[in-house]
C-alpha cells in the first residue's frame, strides 16, 4: 500500500503510516478530513515540537521535534492514542485548557509553565513556553487543539540557579566584613549598599536610586567624585589608601581614614554601567600611626633640646668652675712649696670672697637651669605681693654696684614710685638678666634703667648704648638657648632672656627689645599692676 | 704631667719627639706680658692672679674689639708674648678677632693658646687659628706648662739664641 502523501519518511511520520487506521476511531488514513492531512503534512515536516489533538478522542499525534519531550515512556504508544490516555497524569490541567480553546477558539500562552510529566520512569518537573490554538476542519469548525511547545525546564532551571546565585552574592554582599555599595550609571547613583555601608557611610536614608553627590556632598568637595567619574570613563579599577573622608552621619559630623576600591562593573556588552566601592576603615591605624610620629616628633625635638641644653649648660658652668679651680690650685701651690703667701690676710680675703661670689653664681646657674625645666613642664610658679618695681630696680643695682665697677659702666635710674602685684624675686630675675646684659653688650657706654606707670601697667625699661641687635634677631633673642650672631657680632645670650621672657608672660605682661646696630638696645617688660 | 693639647706636640709625636715636661718656671724668662681675652669677669681675674704671681704683666679684654683696640695702640714693646682667647664672647668673638688681627702684622706672629669650655675645640682651633688649646676649667699645672712652652719658644725666635 502506498504510503499517503501525509506521512512523510520520518520516525514519527513512519509511526503514524505504520498503524492500521482502520481499526481506529478516526477511520482509515485516505479517508480522513483534508484539515487533518494538511495539517499533519506540516506537523510531521516541522522542527518545532507540535503535538495535535484531534477529533472527538482528542487522538494524539505529535512529530520528532516533540518526542525528547516525552523522555522515555510514552513514545511510540502514544501515537493515535487517545488524549485522556496518554496524559493520565496531567489531564486535570491540560483537560480543561483543552476544552477551553475548543469551545472558545481562543489560543492560550504560557511561559516556562511547570506542567509535571511522566517520563523516564517518574513524574518529572518539566517546564513549558506552550500555546494551545484551535484546529479546523473544513467547515471551519473546531474540532481539535493544535499544542506548538518548547520545553523550557533546562532555562528555568538555569534561571532559578541564577537567582540562587543572586541571593547568595547579596547575602555575601550584606554580610562582607565591610562597607560596600554598588553605584549605577555615570551620576553614580546607588543600587546597593551593604548594610555596614549604610551604617558607617549613609546613615540611616533610602538610599537606593540616588546619586553619591546627593547623598554624600563632601564627596564632591574631597575630590571622590572625580575619582568615580575617571573609574567610570576609564574602566580602570582605582585603589587608594589612608584617604581621608568627613561626612555627617545621622546627624552626627564624623571623619575617618579608609582604604577603597572603586572597580568598574560591565555589562553583558563590555560597556561600564557602574562602579562597586569597597571601603576598609582604618582610622584606628591612621590615627595610631600618627600618634606615633608625633610623639617621634617630639621626642626627637626633646632629645634636641636637652642636648642644646647640655651643651649650654656645662659651658655656662665651666667658666666659673675655672675661676674657682685656678684659685684654689693657685692657693694648694703656695701650701705645697710651704710659701707664706698662702696666708697672706688680703689674699686669704680676697680668695674668700671671690669663692663666695663664684658659690654664687654657679647656684645661679643651677637654678635657671630648674628654671628652665620649671618651664618645660609648666611648673614656674608665681609668689605674687605687693611691691615697688622702682625699689626693686635699687636694691638690684645695689647688688651688683661690684660689677657695675668692674665693667666701668655708668647706670643712670628715673623711676617712679610704682605700686604692684607681682613676684618680687622673680621680677628682680628678669632686672638683674637685662642690667647684667646692658653691662655686657653696653660697650662701657652709659645704662638708662627707668620706670614708669603706662595705664594699668608697670613698665621698665633698660637702655644700653652698645653694639644692639639687628633687627632679624629681636623676636629669636627670646627663644630658649639662642644666641644672636655667629659673625662675630654678638654672641654670650644665655638663658637668660628666656627665663626672663616667661617671667614676664607669667605675670600676663610682656617683653621686647627696640634696638639697631650700633645704636644700643632698649630692652623693656610691662606687666599689670594687679 | 705631659699634656699640652698643643698641636705642635701632635706634630712631635709623629717625629718620635715628646715635649718634655719642665722643671723651669715662668719667672725664669723675666718680666713677661700676656693677654687674656674673655668675657667671664671672674675668669679674667683669676688668670690675671696666676700671671701676676709669675711676675708678669697682664693685658685684660672683654672680648675680640677690645682687644684688638689694646693692640692696635700698644707700643711694639708693650706687645704680649701670648694671648689667651676664648670664642663665644660679646661684641666680637674668637673667630672674628683672629680675622682681625691677621691684617696687622704687628701682632699675627703673636702664639694664640684657645681657652674654651666646648668639646669641639679642634674645628674651632682651626676658626681661631690657635696653637694650642686650654679646655675649661683650666688646670693651673696645664696653664704653666703650656705658657712656659711658648714664651719659651717666643724667647728664642727673638734672640735667636737657646735661652
Amino acid at each position: 500500500m502506498k504510503t499517503p502523501y501525509f506521512f512523510d519518511e520520518s520516525i514519527t511520520g513512519k509511526l503514524a503510516s505504520s498503524i492500521d487506521w482502520s481499526k481506529h476511531s478516526l477511520g482509515p488514513a485516505e479517508s480522513w478530513p483534508v484539515s487533518l492531512k494538511t495539517l499533519l503534512g506540516f506537523i510531521f515536516r516541522n522542527n518545532h515540537p507540535m503535538f495535535l489533538f484531534w477529533g472527538d478522542d482528542l487522538t494524539c499525534f505529535y512529530n520528532d521535534a516533540y518526542m525528547p519531550s516525552f523522555g522515555v515512556g510514552k513514545h511510540p504508544t502514544a501515537m493515535g492514542q487517545k488524549g485522556i490516555e496518554c496524559w493520565p497524569e496531567i489531564w486535570h490541567i491540560i483537560g480543561p485548557q483543552i476544552d477551553q480553546v475548543l469551545s472558545t477558539g481562543v489560543a492560550t500562552w504560557n511561559v516556562n509553565h511547570l506542567v509535571p510529566i511522566f517520563r523516564n520512569g517518574k513524574i518529572e518537573e518539566v517546564y513549558w513556553t506552550y500555546s494551545y490554538s484551535p484546529a479546523l476542519d473544513e467547515n471551519g469548525k473546531r474540532v481539535g487543539v493544535m499544542v506548538t511547545c518548547t520545553e523550557t525546564t533546562e532555562s528555568v532551571m538555569a534561571q532559578r540557579e541564577t537567582d540562587k546565585m543572586k541571593d547568595e552574592l547579596y547575602t555575601l554582599f550584606q554580610k562582607a566584613p565591610f562597607p560596600l555599595a554598588m553605584l549605577s550609571g555615570p551620576e553614580h547613583r546607588f543600587r546597593f549598599a551593604n548594610n555596614m555601608y549604610v551604617n558607617f557611610i549613609l546613615g540611616d536614608v533610602d538610599y537606593s536610586g540616588k546619586s553619591v553627590e546627593e547623598l554624600l556632598p563632601t564627596a564632591k568637595t574631597l575630590g571622590f567624585l572625580d575619582l568615580l567619574d575617571t573609574v567610570y570613563k576609564t574602566g580602570v579599577r582605582y585603589e587608594a589608601e589612608n584617604a581621608f573622608f568627613e561626612t555627617t552621619v545621622n546627624g552626627t559630623k564624623r571623619s575617618f581614614y579608609f582604604d577603597f576600591i572603586y572597580e568598574p562593573i560591565r555589562d553583558r556588552n563590555g560597556e561600564i554601567e557602574g562602579i562597586l566601592a569597597a571601603v576598609t576603615d582604618v582610622t584606628d591605624h591612621v590615627l595610631f600611626r600618627k600618634k606615633l610620629e608625633e610623639n617621634k616628633l617630639e621626642l626627637d625635638k626633646a632629645i634636641e633640646v636637652r642636648d642644646d641644653f647640655l651643651s649650654i649648660a656645662s659651658h655656662e658652668l665651666k667658666t666659673p668652675l675655672t675661676s674657682l679651680l685656678l684659685q684654689s690650685q693657685q692657693h694648694q701651690r703656695f701650701l705645697d712649696n710651704k710659701d707664706d703667701r698662702a696666708y697672706e690676710k688680703d689674699r686669704v680675703d680676697r680668695n674668700a670672697a671671690q669663692t663666695n661670689r663664684l658659690g654664687k653664681r654657679l647656684n645661679r646657674l643651677v637654678d635657671d637651669m630648674l628654671d628652665i625645666s620649671r618651664i618645660r613642664t609648666g611648673k614656674l610658679s608665681m609668689q605674687k605681693e605687693q611691691g615697688s618695681i622702682s625699689a626693686i630696680v635699687k636694691s638690684v643695682l645695689q647688688k651688683l654696684e661690684g660689677q657695675i665697677h668692674d665693667y666701668g659702666v655708668k647706670v643712670n635710674f628715673t623711676g617712679v614710685e610704682d605700686s604692684g602685684v607681682f613676684d618680687p624675686f622673680r621680677i628682680e630675675q628678669v632686672i638683674t638678666n637685662l642690667l647684667m646684659n646692658a653691662f655686657l653688650y653696653g660697650n662701657k657706654k652709659p645704662v638708662e634703667v627707668t620706670v614708669t606707670e603706662v595705664n594699668n601697667n608697670i613698665r621698665c625699661t633698660v637702655k644700653d648704648n652698645g653694639i644692639g641687635i639687628a633687627k632679624e634677631f629681636h623676636e629669636s633673642i627670646f627663644n630658649r638657648f639662642e644666641r644672636v650672631g655667629g659673625t662675630g657680632q654678638v654672641s654670650g645670650f644665655g638663658l637668660g632672656l628666656f627665663i626672663s621672657q616667661q617671667i614676664v608672660n607669667a605675670h600676663g605682661g610682656r617683653i621686647w627689645v627696640e634696638s639697631e646696630v650700633n645704636q644700643g638696645s632698649s630692652f623693656t617688660f610691662e606687666i599689670p599692676k594687679a | 704631667m705631659i699634656d699640652y693639647n698643643c698641636r705642635e706636640e701632635w706634630q712631635a709625636c709623629c717625629n718620635g719627639f715628646r715635649v718634655r715636661t719642665t722643671k723651669r718656671t715662668l719667672k725664669e724668662f723675666g718680666p713677661r706680658r700676656v693677654l687674656i681675652i674673655d668675657d667671664d669677669h671672674d675668669l679674667l681675674m683669676a688668670m690675671k692672679e696666676y700671671f701676676e704671681l709669675e711676675e708678669y704683666e697682664v693685658l685684660l679684654a672683654r672680648n675680640g674689639k677690645d682687644a684688638l683696640d689694646l693692640l692696635t695702640e700698644a707700643e711694639e714693646k708693650n706687645l704680649p708674648d701670648l694671648i689667651f682667647l676664648d670664642h663665644m664672647m660679646p661684641v666680637m668673638d674668637g673667630t672674628a678677632f683672629s680675622r682681625s688681627r691677621k691684617n696687622v702684622p704687628r701682632i699675627s706672629n703673636i702664639p694664640v693658646v684657645l681657652t674654651t669650655a666646648s668639646g669641639k675645640f679642634r674645628g674651632l682651633m682651626d676658626e681661631v687659628e690657635a696653637e694650642a688649646y686650654l679646655q675649661k676649667p683650666v688646670d693651673i699645672d696645664q696653664l704653666q706648662n703650656l705658657s712656659i712652652h711658648f714664651i719659651h719658644r717666643r724667647l728664642e725666635t727673638q734672640t735667636g739664641f737657646l735661652v
